[in-house]
């Protein structure tokens, strides 16, 4: 069985096509694609929020995306158990709708950050990552100028606490240090999740890594992940 | 009525604009700087009401889109425009805000952080 999913598009967005390739690949559908104004979801099982550069990343990136009719929706469908991923610009929608805890800031290099990076799997048992193994090594494309998580130190040791950190930058050798941090995020934070564990939000671009031919396929195995019930 | 909102980093967050800017200054020779502070000024042009009434209302568009309570903080300034009707309502023909106090003229500020 394979889940009904929907992408949202906002003025801007600029990632999807890749997400309905990636999301074809998996379930052999075609996914729903909403524009920011509607107000309902149809009913699906996953919401996708695309990479790209939303509303030109007016007033901080994410931040009028976020208060887009649709999101009111999300929010709804999200409380109701149905599983959200957001990429790059959608990680930033995602916390900017408070839906996610924390900010991403400029990059501490203040630049833009195209490359390939190394991730670490911290776990494997939720909806997005049980395709991956434990402390997994993971090769993945970033492509953002936003990037740096930054969250008070206080809810920062709590979301370490309740294990929300799902993926972090390392070295090919699954080290965390601080020569591969480039963005500067606390704690090498690539990705996390909310408590209830069905929103995932991350800076890198699994669909962008879905074809051994293009690069790897490391990303493919988080949408069979959440898209294969 | 116009209120202008500052808003800027709160004090911790790391701004490597600024410090960017900083260096930056400090390269084309002046040495005296001792650091930089960015901050952006959204500035909102409102109908005619009482003062409170508005700051209220700009204080509620803040925390609602234009400041991100996690980094930022903000404070508003306003100012009321001379002819303003709210400003001269027993004095007709006359140019009150030249002959009164605040908070009829001038610039107030507010600090607020969220």
């Amino acid at each position: 069985m394979t889940c009904k999913t929907a992408i949202l598009i906002f003025p801007g967005t600029n990632r999807e096509r890749e997400m309905i390739t990636a999301v074809r690949n998996v379930t052999m559908c075609n996914p729903i694609m909403i524009w920011h104004t509607e107000t309902t979801l149809p009913p699906v099982d996953v919401i996708m929020i695309p990479g790209g550069f939303s509303y030109g990343d007016y007033l901080r990136p994410g931040a009028i995306a976020a208060r887009s009719p649709i999101m009111q929706d999300v929010a709804k469908k999200s409380q109701d158990g149905v599983r959200v991923l957001g990429i790059c610009n959608g990680f930033q929608i995602l916390t900017e709708a408070n839906l996610l805890p924390g900010v991403l800031m400029r990059n501490a290099t203040l630049k833009f950050l195209c490359r390939n990076t190394y991730l670490r799997v911290e776990r494997n048992d939720t909806h997005f990552t049980r395709g991956y193994h434990q402390k997994e090594i993971i090769k993945i494309p970033t492509a953002n100028s936003g990037g740096n998580y930054f969250v008070d130190p206080l809810i920062l040791t709590q979301i370490e606490k309740e294990g929300r950190i799902i993926f972090r930058y390392c070295n090919a050798d699954g080290e965390i240090d601080d020569d591969v941090n480039l963005s500067g995020s606390l704690g090498n934070i690539a990705g996390i999740i909310n408590k209830n564990g069905n929103i995932l939000g991350m800076m890198p671009h699994p669909e962008n890594s879905i074809d051994p031919l293009f690069g790897g396929g490391d990303g493919l195995i988080l949408f069979e992940s959440m898209l294969k019930a | 009525m116009k209120i202008q909102v500052f808003i800027s980093l709160k004090k911790g967050v790391l701004d490597r604009e600024s410090q960017e800017i900083s260096a930056t200054l400090k390269r084309l020779g002046f040495s005296c700087t001792l650091g930089v502070r960015q901050t952006r000024i959204i500035e909102i042009e409102l109908d005619d009401m009482p003062l409170s009434e508005a700051e209220t209302i700009v204080e509620q568009m803040c925390k609602k889109v234009l400041v991100n309570s996690v980094i930022e903080v903000y404070h508003l300034k306003t100012e009321v425009e001379k002819n303003s009707r709210m400003s001269s309502p027993n004095l007709p023909g006359r140019d009150f805000a030249d002959h009164v106090s605040p908070p009829f003229s001038g610039i107030l500020n507010k600090t607020g952080s969220l």
